[in-house]
């Protein structure tokens, strides 16, 4: 049986992808956690031009088509519909979430069950912001300000009582996740912050695990200009509604 | 579900300026009627100093992890040589 769903957006991760199954392959072996035989990677790839998807079945004759599934969609269709193409290809009863591009550590994957197990928190969620351990790699002093303004205008604004708000390495239980994301309508980085913040107000509890963030090395980002304003946009909305 | 924190922020900002025109119009002139027709520039301004406090205090505990980088870095080389045993070659060239 699948326990925990790894589900792995790509867009032009071709560098990056071979990399991020290496580590989780390796990180999972190390905390033994079921030979991995508990664990399926869903790559949700959406057609990238830089072939993302062939890199992907390659890893599949290398490490098997059990344990990485890939899911192909016609065209660059965003983020958020992403993880909901994810979900009906990932059977198991954990989702995890985290990006393709290295930001994420695969190592702190066993320390999110640890805390889930122990806390049975409905959503375990990696902080940059908060605890021992955690942290950014890679910004410069503007992204950090940057970061630190619309952190605070989130917490004043919505008060979720969660201190990383758009990070988007998590652990979900299947259900939650399932009827969460299926009431989130924001897009880009309001879009994680909708997510943790309805969970939150439904009621779901929600556990911290700091986390090491290092900027991407490979690859090049997609988010771009004009996300200051479709943040602001976002929270005034969320603001109003949640 | 609890009321959106944006709804109830409005409602009380009317019922605080309702109570504000109020008191500008019972209130007879002088020292005290000055004060209350400026007090909202000082809730204005602890809001504002409130909110640069939680910001530079947000700054300074920003915690940095070089180390997460390097160690990073190091098993970006263990997993190029690992899966080019595998029969996969990676490509890193640009960065
Ligand atoms: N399938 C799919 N994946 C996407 C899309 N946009 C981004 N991704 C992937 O989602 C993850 C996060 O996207 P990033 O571009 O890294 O976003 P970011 O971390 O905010 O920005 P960076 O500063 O570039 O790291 C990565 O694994 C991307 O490859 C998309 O439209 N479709
Ligand atoms: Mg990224």
């Amino acid at each position: 049986m699948v326990e925990y769903s790894i589900i792995l957006p790509t867009y032009n991760e071709r560098d990056n992808l071979p990399l991020i199954i290496w580590l989780i392959v390796g990180e999972l072996q190390k905390a033994g956690i079921g030979d991995w035989e508990v664990v399926v990677v869903v790559v949700v790839d959406d057609s990238s031009p830089d072939g993302t998807a062939d890199v992907c079945r390659q890893l599949q004759r290398i490490y098997g088509d059990r344990h990485i599934r890939l899911h192909e969609r016609p065209g660059k269709l965003g983020l958020g519909t992403a993880y909901r193409s994810g979900l009906e290809v990932a059977k198991g009863a954990f989702i995890l979430l985290m990006d393709a591009d290295l930001s994420h550590h695969p190592k702190f994957i066993p320390q999110f069950i640890a805390i889930q197990r122990t806390t049975q928190a409905d959503i375990v969620t990696g902080t940059r912001y908060k605890g021992r351990g955690g942290g950014v790699y890679g910004w410069d002093m503007r992204r950090i300000l940057t970061s630190r303004v619309a952190n605070y205008l989130a917490q004043v604004m919505l008060s979720p009582g969660v201190s990383d708000l758009t990070g988007s390495f998590r652990l979900y239980r299947r259900a939650v996740f399932e009827e969460v994301i299926s009431r989130v309508v924001s897009r880009g980085y309001v879009f994680q912050m909708e997510l943790i913040t309805r969970a939150t107000k439904m009621g779901y509890t929600v556990a911290e695990c700091p986390i090491t963030f290092v900027d991407r090395i490979y690859g090049s980002s997609k988010l771009g200009a004009g996300e200051v304003m479709q943040y602001l946009r976002g929270l005034m909305l969320l603001f109003w509604t949640l | 579900m609890a009321l959106p924190r944006g709804k109830v922020f409005v409602a009380l900002l009317s019922v605080a300026t309702v109570v504000w025109l109020c008191g500008l119009f019972v209130l007879p002139d002088g020292h005290a009627r000055f004060l209350w027709r400026v007090s909202p520039l000082y809730v204005v301004m602890l809001f504002g100093t409130y909110s640069l406090a939680c910001i530079g205090w947000g700054l300074l505990t920003f915690s940095e992890c070089p180390e997460a980088a390097k160690e990073l870095e190091q098993q970006v080389k263990e997993a190029c040589d690992d899966l080019a045993k595998k029969g996969m070659r990676l490509n890193l060239a640009h960065s």
